[in-house]
């Protein structure tokens, strides 16, 4: 089927693109990579008079970092790019993790991280990571930017707090403390190519001792409307020594947590298991690699 | 037999060339001057009355040429078994997605535009979507005129029943007395789609003299033109079909309602008109596998041996028969698997409901009856304490001599073969992987026995100046690699090279009849027609060069493009100077005349009613061992090894056939595990492959292919037909193997990670 | 709808291209340029048919509007062989037996060629992982996955060589 008619606008600079979405407010669309969007046109999911292409406009597609601020992706970084980033590999795995689990090659060439979110998808692999690395997401609009918390961004399937002519830049990662390891897991029926049934992530911190948590989150994806934390299961890891109960216990609230819907990919009975599965073994793999940082750091 | 050199040998496809580097072209690459596009208006009810189809806007559309409804058909019902089908709908539509009606315009856009500018008025009716259902008395009927609706071959057909076959052998109530032990379990198979990469695609093109020239990609060439001009009233002499290169088709490219429909809109537009379905189209207007219920009860000694078997099948055909009654036919012959039981009782039904109409697809009823077959043999063997191996080796066909269920008596199967080889391999295997709390191994075993072979096939052989060869057969290459093994037979007969061999192939023109790439005989009856159209040529070569090279006829030999005599090499003469002197100063050109006919045997009619089929000529036997990996928390699966033997009588191309069995284990882990078109009211659910999920290289396993080679005299070469059978026995052994990881049966297809949770966990809380 | 000029290079020939915005790169190539090579399978990026190489990465050109092609350079099926000297992946191809109906094979041949371009001695889950945007329906992905390793072979040993 031919994708419907629209006029197609390639600004040059920010300043630009929003006044395009403000001038046909509420009738254009952001396009970037375009992996989502045309598909949802193609198939009448999503009507736009207008596309604004902001992939031309300079300085949106690098990843930075400094030892204050954190981790910075422009939101035009492509999971390519993100899984292949040496600093995101070394630093922030988890969200490496979960950018390799995302389509195939083709669509991890084309599809950014700015698009996985804004599409706004229960299932985006990418947010779990990013709501588990506490990560904000930083707008431009011709009223002068704004940064959110990832939770305040999304506000249901296909819903983002950005207002019509406001555009995600950036995502922005704070530091997180020495030697926290992170984790992604993902539940799909094939090992690539697939939408997440649920998916997991996990991060914690441990003490000295190597076995108390000092701090914890884990974050939901496909079991809710929107990506979702697990704070009570977070609440029930910190300053606990991680043994199997601990774990079993924050994996059921991880579960209690989830709000998920039936449909042709699984039940929600399924997913709301799949879920404590999930958590628990995200848990203990997260601590072993902690466990492996506090041991190192020890010797040294 | 010795002395093959390409016969036997694992020769570089023939096409490989054009198809690597991107030159091959399909349909949906042609393109023919002030060629139009065509789009199809389908239907978006399951039941209903056709009141009206409204096209005068969409007609008045600028840059729409032509429209097309059933007013422009002779609305002719026709149909392979049960003609029951029509181009377009025009009294009911009876499925979501039947064509209403179909326009052409100057482009895609347009035609697109066009289609939402039709109206259709319905008036709906209740409607139909479960098999058991549409057998009540009291469900809606599909087609109310089933009664009157003419069948080839002899169908039992009432209310929503479009075929009922029997199969009644010895006394099953007393085999069940005899019996220690009586099984009964029901099995529900899904339905699955061919997704062949391309979809169907058709170029239609009506010359100064009203001939139709269609360029499509039917696997049956010869029946679909035969229904065209049964639907359309048309000769054959107007109508040509030819094809290009095919992007696979596995029994679902048939497409001979698209053919119609561009050849009505070519003749109404009087310009060429392309239609190329979406994938979309593709899931919904097509037709995909057959679901199944089927229930068997066995009766068994405490020995291990089968006494009893009584099956019910019901099949959901969807709205028209299309393949079921001989789909069914299979299924039926099935049931008592390749097992000698002396007391068998079959009873099938397909029954229509409102549903895309099931089809042909890889298997042709084999992959849903042994499904229900192979899980059952290991319900019994786990029960009796038996190994399975051992268990189908007791109770299965002999080699020669053995009495199918029908009556008939078959020769030359390997299939014990097939299970000594693949158990063998892997009992000498290391196992796959180790196990551990979280993920356990199992392995699982399944056999199969399904005939190959059918109908007839021609083929002519032409001799160039320059010695080399022409073959013109009527077969089509839909992918398989048909063309590779018809010039290997063809350079193998004529002693060249297959770089000397030229194949003319896919045209109803130019080529002798071919019934299509169906039912796993091509290589069966093509390459024998090829095979004798080329012995032909080489009769006629040895009756020219004998007077010259003053050598009997029988001391002759054809190799390397001369005709010599045995043992004396430099007594020869080129077959170049025998064709130019046949030309000028003998009988003309030589040309090479074969024609085949793959004859099944007829089952004993006192067995059997309502068969749609006779006896295939050949068998394809085949054992396939999985090992697969289940993880206890989820119940997701993980195929780690797939060990396929099988038996394909003499092996024509190694290179081929293994990259048929690897092609067919994946199909059939698909078909085992995730694979499934979803319904809900008869609207398909997951029309795209987001959510229709077939296997990517990821979730291949490491695949063995084992090839056993009991031939088959009456192949060329020896040659069984063996393009259907790797995927067959893969269902059940994925099913056998999850059982023996972690205890759960699951007897409905796909064994989702889910089902196998829910019946972990059901097991887990019934123990505690 | 208005019409836009692109200027794109395609197998080192440069073209400029009028072209609507609701067109896709695979519409530039199969219906304005002819290079059929590159097939349309389901037009919603899931099965890798039209897989091209755009400035040295893979995409799936279904997905990418023509628009966005402007100023790329792109690599097609019909751009990899020299004259008639093939590539050795589609060398290996042939000798493998990796392929049977072909409709796949361009974009699994160009998925190829962007995983040894970037890595010359890819493990088996790395070729998996390459392909694994590019459904196949017919070979069961065995053979092309051996047709890849020998193609690796095959270009570091000419390599080695120079």
């Amino acid at each position: 089927m031919s994708l419907p008619k629209f006029a197609y606008f390639v600004p040059a600079t920010i300043e630009e693109a929003c006044r395009l979405l403000r001038q046909h407010n509420g009738r254009a669309k952001i396009i970037a990579g375009g992996t989502d969007l045309i598909v949802s046109m193609r198939e009448r999911l999503i009507a736009a008079e207008y596309l604004v292409d902001i992939t031309r406009i300079p300085g949106l597609d690098s990843i930075g970092h400094d030892a204050h601020s954190g981790l910075n992706i422009g939101a035009l970084c492509t999971h390519g790019q993100i899984e292949s980033s040496r600093l995101i590999r070394q630093r922030f795995a988890v969200l490496a993790q979960a950018a390799h689990t995302i389509g195939a090659v083709q669509v991890r060439n084309l599809g950014t991280i700015g698009g996985n979110l804004c599409h706004a998808a229960p299932s985006a692999d990418s947010a779990p990571a990013l709501l588990a690395l506490d990560a904000r997401a930083r707008t431009f609009s011709l009223q002068g930017g704004r940064i959110l918390g990832l939770e305040d961004f999304f506000t249901g399937p296909g819903g983002t707090a950005l207002k019509p002519d406001e555009i995600l830049t950036a995502i922005e990662v704070p530091n997180p403390p020495a030697g926290y390891a992170g984790i992604y897991l993902k539940h799909s029926p094939r090992q690539a190519m697939d939408l997440a049934v649920v998916g997991v992530a996990v991060v914690l911190c441990l003490a000295e001792d190597g076995l108390t948590c000092s701090d914890a989150r884990i974050a939901l994806g496909a079991v809710a409307p929107t990506p979702i934390r697990a704070r009570q299961a977070e609440g029930l890891l910190r300053g606990k020594k991680l043994d199997d109960d601990v774990i079993k216990e924050s994996a059921r609230a991880a579960a209690e947590a989830a709000r998920p819907i039936s449909d042709i990919r699984g039940s929600a009975e399924y997913r709301k298991e799949i879920v404590a599965v999930l958590t628990g073994r995200g848990i203990e793999q997260a601590m072993r690699e902690a466990r492996q940082k506090v041991r190192r750091k020890g010797k040294s | 037999m010795g002395g093959l050199s390409v016969v036997g040998k694992g020769v570089a496809r023939v096409d490989a060339l054009e198809k690597v580097t991107g030159q091959a072209k399909y349909v949906m690459d042609l393109k023919l001057p002030n060629m139009l596009h065509c789009k199809v208006k389908r239907s978006s009810l399951a039941h209903a009355r056709l009141l009206k189809v409204d096209t005068s806007r969409a007609e008045r559309l600028p840059g729409v040429k032509a429209v097309a409804t059933a007013a422009d058909t002779p609305n002719i019902r026709f149909g392979f078994y049960v003609k029951d089908e029509t181009m377009f709908a025009y009294d009911k539509v009876r499925f979501i997605g039947e064509p209403v009606a179909a326009v052409a315009a100057i482009d895609e856009e347009t035609a697109e535009e066009a289609i939402e500018l039709i109206k259709v008025e319905y008036e709906e009716l209740p409607a139909v979507y479960d098999p058991l259902e549409a057998l009540s008395e009291t469900a809606p009927l599909v087609h109310e005129d089933i009664a009157s609706y003419q069948a080839g071959f002899s169908a039992v057909k009432y209310r929503n029943v479009c075929s009922h076959t029997t199969l009644k052998k010895g006394d099953v109530e007393e085999g069940f007395r005899q019996s220690d032990f009586i099984f009964e379990d029901t099995f529900k198979t899904q339905v699955v789609h061919q997704c062949s990469l391309e979809t169907h695609p058709v170029l239609a093109e009506i010359d100064g003299s009203g001939k139709a020239s269609l360029w499509g990609v039917s696997s049956m060439m010869f029946p679909a033109r035969e229904l065209l001009s049964q639907a359309l009233g048309i000769p054959m002499t107007k109508i040509r079909i030819q094809t290009v290169h095919t992007g696979g088709s596995f029994g679902g490219k048939v497409g001979y309602i698209p053919l119609g429909i561009c050849l009505l809109l070519a003749r109404k537009a009087r310009r060429p008109v392309r239609l190329v379905l979406t994938r979309q189209e593709e899931f919904i207007g097509t037709n995909p596998r057959h679901p199944s219920i089927i229930t068997l009860k066995t009766g068994v000694t405490s020995d291990g041996r089968l006494v009893s078997r009584e099956a019910r099948i019901v099949m959901d055909s969807g709205a028209c028969a299309v393949d079921g009654p001989a789909v069914m036919t299979n299924t039926a012959t099935s049931a008592p698997g390749p097992y000698n039981i002396p007391h068998v009782k079959v009873d099938a039904r397909c029954v229509y409901t409102n549903k895309q109409p099931f089809g042909a697809f890889r298997g042709y009823g084999h992959p849903q009856a042994y499904f229900a077959v192979e899980s059952q043999m290991d319900i019994i063997a786990d029960k009796l304490g038996i190994d399975p191996v051992e268990f189908r080796l007791k109770n299965c066909f002999e080699k020669d001599g053995s009495e199918l269920p029908t009556g008939h008596r078959i020769y030359h199967c390997g299939l014990k073969e097939t299970l000594v080889r693949a158990s063998a391999y892997i009992s000498s295997a290391r196992p796959a992987s180790a196990e551990n709390k979280r993920w356990r191994v199992g392995r699982g075993v399944a056999c199969m026995l399904m005939e190959s072979g059918l109908s007839g096939s021609g083929a002519f052989v032409k001799v160039n100046d320059d010695g080399t060869f022409t073959v013109i057969t009527g077969t089509v290459d839909v992918g398989q690699g048909c063309s590779t093994v018809v010039c290997q037979i063809a350079a193998e007969e004529l002693g060249v090279d297959l770089a000397d061999i030229s194949l003319i192939a896919g045209d109803t023109d130019t080529g002798p009849y071919d019934f299509g790439s169906c039912a796993s005989r091509v290589t069966r009856a093509a390459g024998h027609a090829v095979r004798l159209a080329a012995a032909d040529v080489k009769k006629q070569l040895f009756e020219l060069a004998c007077d010259r090279l003053e050598a009997n006829i029988e001391d002759l030999e054809l190799r390397d493009k001369k005709v010599s005599v045995t043992g004396s090499p430099f007594k020869s003469i080129s077959v170049a100077e025998l064709a130019t002197m046949s030309i000028f100063e003998r009988s003309g050109p030589i040309l090479g005349r074969g024609a085949f006919l793959d004859k099944g045997g007829v089952p004993l009619s006192e067995r059997v009613s309502g068969y749609a089929k006779s006896e295939g000529p050949s068998l394809q036997p085949a054992t396939v061992i999985a090992e697969v990996t289940v993880d206890t928390e989820t119940g997701r699966v993980r195929v780690l090894r797939c060990v396929e033997s099988q038996d394909v009588g003499r092996c024509i191309n190694p290179a081929t056939m293994e990259g048929q069995i690897h092609g067919g284990v994946v199909q059939g882990i698909g078909y085992a595990l995730t694979e499934e078109t979803l319904f809900e009211n008869g609207r398909i659910l997951n029309p795209s492959f987001v959510d229709y999920k077939m296997a990517t290289a990821l979730d291949t396993p490491q695949i063995v292919p084992l090839i056993v080679e009991e031939l088959d005299p009456t192949g060329p070469y020896g040659a069984k037909g063996a393009g259907e059978a790797p995927i067959v026995p893969v269902a059940p052994a994925i099913a056998n193997a999850i059982y023996n990881a972690v205890g759960v049966r699951i007897k409905e297809l796909p064994i989702t990670g889910e089902k196998i949770f829910m019946a972990m966990k059901k097991s887990q809380g019934g123990k505690e | 709808m208005t019409t836009e000029l692109i200027s794109l290079v395609v197998n080192g020939e440069a073209h400029q291209v009028l072209v609507k915005p609701n067109w896709t790169l695979l519409d530039v190539l199969r219906d304005e340029l002819n290079l059929t090579g590159t097939k349309r399978g389901c037009d919603t990026g899931c099965c890798g048919a039209c897989t091209v190489i755009v400035d040295g990465k893979t995409v799936n050109s279904c997905l990418m509007l023509a628009m966005k092609a402007d100023g790329r350079n792109i690599l097609t099926i019909e751009g990899l062989a020299r004259g008639d000297k093939l590539h050795p992946i589609q060398e290996a191809f042939i000798e493998k037996g990796a392929l049977q109906c072909g409709f796949c094979t361009p974009g699994m041949v160009l998925s190829a060629k962007a995983l040894l371009d970037e890595n010359p001695s890819p493990t088996e889950e790395d070729i998996k992982t390459a392909i694994a945007g590019n459904l196949c329906r017919c070979t069961g992905y065995i053979q092309i996955i051996e047709a890849i390793q020998a193609a690796a072979r095959n270009l570091a040993g000419s390599a080695s060589r120079r």
